[in-house]
């Protein structure tokens, strides 16, 4: 995909990421975009910036509720459901970061995310308190969901990935010193 | 000697003589380099000042229209409380006896002799006779009620009927209030029906008639639809009425919400009016919501509804009062448009509700989008709308087709002596390169402008004659060096001017390039925002389809089960 220089095609990408369809794709060629930060369009780019991290910050949220009211005691669905949000805030996090914005803006914008993170990490701890064995609230600090820009580069990558085919693959482990061999668990 | 005299003087008049020629070309050159280069600039604030001044002057005339209009409603008032004042006396007196005969503290003389005398102060006065009529009724002087009930039926003889209508059934005379009742709508004509009737329409809506009389209510009503359906261009007629009603609730669009594209695109005036007609959908939308989701809440006995019909009645409709009630409105629309007399009378116009007489369609129009000033209940507003919302529901969809029709495909932009095309402000590219080679052209068009005056050719050509002289007259070859400087200067002059106007192509083109982009982000905005709007087309016609006639049509106050056949 082409990166976006101008206003119309950047209101392309956010509306795409606002529906989250492609999400990697159109991340990586906003990294690589510009557009002239002029009166007039910086204004209503940011604006339109704003409502895109607004409607992806609601939609994480929802999904988030939703993984906690199905995670029910369950440990493992807990972390999953933490896991995900931090994906998603991660992932928000680029967006926060493009280069084409202004330093004050990203850092705006990354401060909307921080408070975001802080808020949702501090109702997580104020409702396991209502759990008496105190594990929820042990797993809760353990994954703390205001640690989602430590995975910021975990999720998607803005350098292009190496194509991996099979004979690569082979190639690359022999050249690391792993045969074929089958695995045997001795008991 | 004699040489040396001759070409001392010589030289020294040469030289001043070039000094001043030269001094007097580069101020001259000067004044037309800064002419040429300034006129963009002139001419740019020119046009901000003559738009400056019409925005002064128009605003200065909607201020003052509004001052006036504010001074003349208060006048108007005061002149409708001059003249029809002494009316309200009576007008309380009605509900004051009623409710007075309820409780039964007034004995029947007082009631008789306080209506006598306002017989004789309220000549020509419908209601006088009435009043008398029924206190001779509350007294058994059936002699007098009758002969005064004449006198009433002779002023005005359908507002008689419905007023002894609503008094008999406050009264449980259901027998006599459904003849009252069918006197008057036998009176009645379903193409000229007088304001009036949204009382009746009001008794019915709110279940204030007894069983018999609103059963012939609710067939008088069919009736009259049908008779008028089957008149020719009867459907015509209705779509036309109903887009004039919807298109009144048209907002005008915030300007500042596209300033460049205001001033920059000679095809802004489409956008806006589009644009307010898409915006249209959500507000009729909001606008019908609001009604329907509207509690009714009941008087608490029949006597409280009926006395507020009855007030209603008497206090709204009178014919001698309707030139200055409607002045009264048109200053009040005067108000509420900021001064703006033209939209206002347009407004006006197309409202109708003070018209003297009305079809029953239009009556209905009128209820459902002005129930203030036709006096229309709440309930009667829901029934007004069930009943037409297959009429609205073509106008709304003839409205919808004809601005979706009105959008431009096509955006013009117009940045100084730039001109430029877009349709969804994609081409931002292309645009620029446009400006650039504009700009280019421009910029060319002014170096052509500069170039050497007669004096530099003299002087080129002075210089080479003196070059040539010089070989067998050495002190002509100073005065070559004179004009070949001269020449110089000029030249250095030339450039110097291109560079200033390379520079200001420059900065033109610079600025021009925010304007365009500018322009160009508000053309994105705006497509998308009005897409959004027309999106909300289909909910008008939602919420329509959801209503229904037999909804709005209550039986609260009587005793007998409504049968459903």
């Amino acid at each position: 995909m082409t990166p976006p220089t101008t206003y119309s095609q950047w209101l392309d990408c956010l509306q795409s990421i606002k529906s989250e369809t492609t999400d990697e794709e159109i991340m990586l060629s906003m990294e690589l975009g510009s557009i002239e930060w002029t009166p007039g369009v910086a204004e209503r780019f940011v604006q339109k910036i704003y409502e895109t991290m607004e409607v992806r910050l609601k939609i994480a949220s929802d999904q988030f509720q939703t993984g906690l009211n199905r995670s029910g005691n369950d440990e493992t669905l807990l972390v999953t459901a933490i896991l995900l949000m931090r994906k998603r805030l991660a992932y928000l996090m680029r967006l926060a970061s493009l280069p084409a914005l202004p330093e004050e803006v990203r850092d705006a914008l990354k401060k909307i995310l921080m408070e975001f993170a802080d808020t949702a990490q501090k109702s997580l701890e104020e409702s396991a308190k209502t759990d008496r064995t105190g594990q929820s609230k042990v797993t809760i600090r353990n994954n703390p969901i205001t640690d989602f820009h430590k995975m910021e580069r975990t999720y998607g990558n803005s350098m292009p990935k190496k194509i991996q085919t099979p004979l690569k693959v082979e190639l690359e482990s022999k050249e690391m010193g792993l045969s074929k061999r089958r695995r045997v668990i001795w008991k | 000697m004699s040489d040396s005299q001759i070409s001392y003087a010589n030289l020294d008049y040469i030289e001043n003589s070039l000094s001043a020629l030269n001094s007097g070309v580069s101020h001259l050159t000067d004044q037309v380099s800064s002419v040429n280069l300034d006129l963009y600039e002139v001419r740019t604030n020119l046009e901000q000042l003559i738009q400056e001044f019409q925005e002064y002057v128009k605003k200065d005339l909607l201020g003052k229209n509004l001052q006036l209009a504010e001074t003349r409603i208060v006048k108007v008032r005061q002149e409708i409380e001059s003249d029809f004042g002494h009316y309200g006396e009576v007008r309380r007196r009605v509900t004051g006896i009623l409710q007075a005969v309820d409780v039964g503290l007034v004995k029947k003389e007082t009631v008789a002799n306080a209506s006598e005398e306002h017989m004789l102060s309220s000549p020509r006065y419908w209601l006088a006779p009435c009043l008398i009529s029924l206190s001779a009724w509350l007294s058994n002087n059936k002699e007098l009620a009758d002969k005064s009930m004449m006198e009433a039926l002779r002023r005005d003889s359908e507002k008689t009927a419905l007023f002894f209508t609503l008094v008999t059934r406050r009264g449980g005379r259901y027998q006599a209030s459904s003849e009252w009742l069918n006197h008057y709508l036998g009176l009645q004509n379903p193409e000229e029906l007088e304001r009036e009737i949204v009382v009746m329409i009001d008794g019915f809506t709110n279940g204030i008639f007894g069983p018999d009389a609103r059963s012939k209510c609710g067939q008088q009503i069919e009736s009259w639809i049908t008779e008028l359906s089957q008149k020719v261009g009867f459907v015509e007629e209705q779509n036309a009425q109903w887009k004039v009603a919807l298109e009144s609730k048209i907002e005008e669009q915030d300007i500042d919400m596209y300033p460049y594209l205001a001033d920059y695109s000679p095809t802004w005036e489409k956008l806006k009016s589009s644009l307010e007609g898409a915006k249209l959908h959500e507000n009729i939308h909001d606008y019908f919501e609001d009604i329907f989701s509207q509690e009714v809440s009941p008087s608490k006995t029949i006597a409280f509804a009926v006395d507020a019909m009855l007030d209603t009645l008497i206090t709204k409709f009178d014919e001698e009062e309707l030139p200055l009630r409607k002045e009264e409105r048109l200053l009040s629309l005067i108000i509420e448009q900021s001064g703006n007399e033209g939209h206002a009378q347009t407004l006006f116009n197309n409202e109708k509700s003070l018209e003297e007489r009305v079809s029953f369609t239009q009556l209905l129009t009128n209820f459902a989008m002005q129930p203030e000033i036709s006096n229309a209940s709440l309930t009667t507003q829901k029934f007004s709308i069930a009943w037409s919302k297959e009429w609205i529901k073509n106008a709304h969809d003839d409205i919808t087709a004809d601005n979706r029709a009105s959008v431009p495909s096509e955006i013009a932009i117009e940045i100084k002596q730039w001109n430029g095309v877009t349709e969804t402000g994609e081409n931002e590219e292309e645009l620029v390169k446009s400006l650039e080679r504009h700009v280019d052209r421009e910029k060319k068009l002014l170096f052509s402008e500069v170039k050497f005056k007669g004096a530099h050719y003299i002087g080129m050509i002075a210089t080479i004659m003196f070059i040539y002289m010089g070989f067998s007259t050495p002190i002509l070859l100073f005065l070559a060096i004179f004009s070949a400087g001269y020449v110089y200067l000029g030249y250095k002059e030339m450039q110097k001017r291109k560079a200033k106007i390379s520079q200001i192509a420059k900065e033109q083109f610079e600025n021009d390039k925010i304007l365009l982009r500018a322009t160009l982000a508000e053309v994105v905005d705006w497509r998308q925002e009005y897409a959004k709007e027309d999106a909300n087309a289909s909910k008008v016609s939602d919420l329509l389809e959801a209503v229904n006639p037999e909804q709005y049509s209550f039986s609260r106050y009587g005793n007998a089960r409504a049968i459903l056949s």
